[in-house]
């Protein structure tokens, strides 16, 4: 039987992230990841204690680690290097936001390589074996509105990259934590009071951030791409009325094209494929700020999965 | 009404992609990696120029035709605006 980081005593874990590294294998890629930050090491234990734990693996994608670049930096106002293949590609953070530093950087490492895939920044959903793929700009509720469906039974394939196969068109599950922002941090926790949360980091960029682990479930069926069904492109309004509103294919194309990473890059073979995912798919516009009524509208869709 | 006699056609260092999904047409122009949401006077246009170099005159007649328009000024001085936004990137060309 595979034995899961969560089998891994914390000491343990700490110790191989200080040495050889973890490697965490999370959906199509590979990290080894080092850092002597307790708290990466926290984090890590409770985020991906479901994740398969493996001693040693042939290949890895990514090689990364995040250290104080010296002795000095480790006492004097402490700040964190992102190395990737030793090469430090973001500006040093303070330790206090290890882990998000952590997340962003393996979001950095999908997002600037793997043009294997056709990648959108969406968040992708399951139920009744189509995805939901839902594509939007930092601030849009997007995570929020994630966070919430995964935690009313759908399955997450990713919070931040839709990873489309360039034969078949398929949603490929990158199953990670979800990353909350500031209010949506107590929207969540009093949505739902068994959410598991991860370090919590202040004052960063982004405001405050956590991330929320994953389900079992989601985790467990992290290999079994889905075929696309809907594309809803979320806006968070204050007080406005859940409203899915359809919207016509030839617009969500050029919508989704702007939140891709790689759709230029990929030239004819990506208009081949975003076409495909947007023929398979029934597009809307959605607004809301009540979560619950959200949900209401999202499980009705889901039937519509014929 | 006289239209000049230029001849058009597609530049030859772009391949041109159209997909439809029932609405308005998109355009893939492997030059610049553009894609583009076509007018609906442009697709005909487009489609007509794919099969080979025509004169101007012949092919606003045609376009006109396809549509159900007259040719008249106020019909040449839209195709003239959507046949500059398409020189101007490179799609179309004058020989």
């Amino acid at each position: 039987m595979t034995s899961r980081i969560s089998d891994l005593d914390l000491s343990h874990l700490h110790s191989l992230l200080r040495s050889s590294g973890l490697y965490l294998k999370t959906g199509p890629f590979t990290y080894r990841i080092r850092s002597s930050v307790p708290a990466v090491a926290e984090g890590l234990h409770l985020l991906y204690g479901d994740n398969p734990y493996f001693q040693q693996l042939d290949f890895v994608d990514f090689d990364i680690r995040l250290d104080a670049p010296n002795r000095l930096r480790r006492r004097f106002r402490p700040k964190l290097e992102f190395y990737f293949d030793h090469q430090t590609p973001f500006k040093p953070l303070p330790l206090t936001q290890a882990y998000a530093f952590l997340e962003w950087g393996m979001n950095w490492c999908v997002s600037v390589h793997m043009n294997q895939y056709l990648k959108l920044h969406a968040a992708v959903l399951e139920k009744n074996g189509k995805a939901l793929v839902m594509p939007a700009a930092p601030g849009a509720g997007k995570s929020t509105l994630c966070a919430a469906l995964s935690l009313r039974g759908w399955r997450l394939l990713s919070d931040e990259h839709a990873l489309v196969s360039l034969k078949g068109s398929k949603l490929i599950p990158l199953c990670r934590p979800i990353s909350l922002k500031n209010k949506s941090i107590e929207v969540i926790k009093q949505f739902d009071s068994s959410v598991v949360l991860g370090p919590l980091c202040e004052d960063t960029h982004k405001g405050t951030v956590v991330h929320m682990k994953p389900d079992l479930r989601s985790v467990a069926q992290d290999n079994q791409s889905v075929k696309p069904g809907w594309m809803v492109f979320p806006k968070y309004i204050a007080g406005a009325e859940s409203r899915l509103t359809e919207r016509i294919k030839e617009t969500a194309f050029l919508k989704a094209g702007e939140q891709s990473f790689n759709y230029s890059l990929l030239g004819a073979k990506g208009f081949d494929v975003m076409s495909n995912l947007i023929e398979a798919s029934d597009c809307y516009n959605f607004s809301y700020s009540n979560l619950d009524e959200a949900i209401a509208i999202f499980d009705e869709l889901s039937e519509t999965a014929a | 009404m006289v239209i000049d006699t230029n001849i058009l056609h597609i530049s030859a260092d772009a391949e041109l992609l159209l997909r439809s999904f029932g609405n308005e047409t998109l355009l893939f122009h492997s030059a610049s990696g553009d894609t583009l949401l076509l007018s609906p006077t442009a697709v005909p246009l487009v489609t007509r120029l794919q099969q080979g170099p025509l004169e101007k005159q012949v092919l606003f007649e045609y376009v006109a035709e396809e549509l159900n328009f007259e040719l008249d000024k106020s019909f040449i001085s839209h195709m003239d605006g959507v046949l500059s936004g398409l020189m101007k990137r490179d799609i179309v060309v004058e020989q």
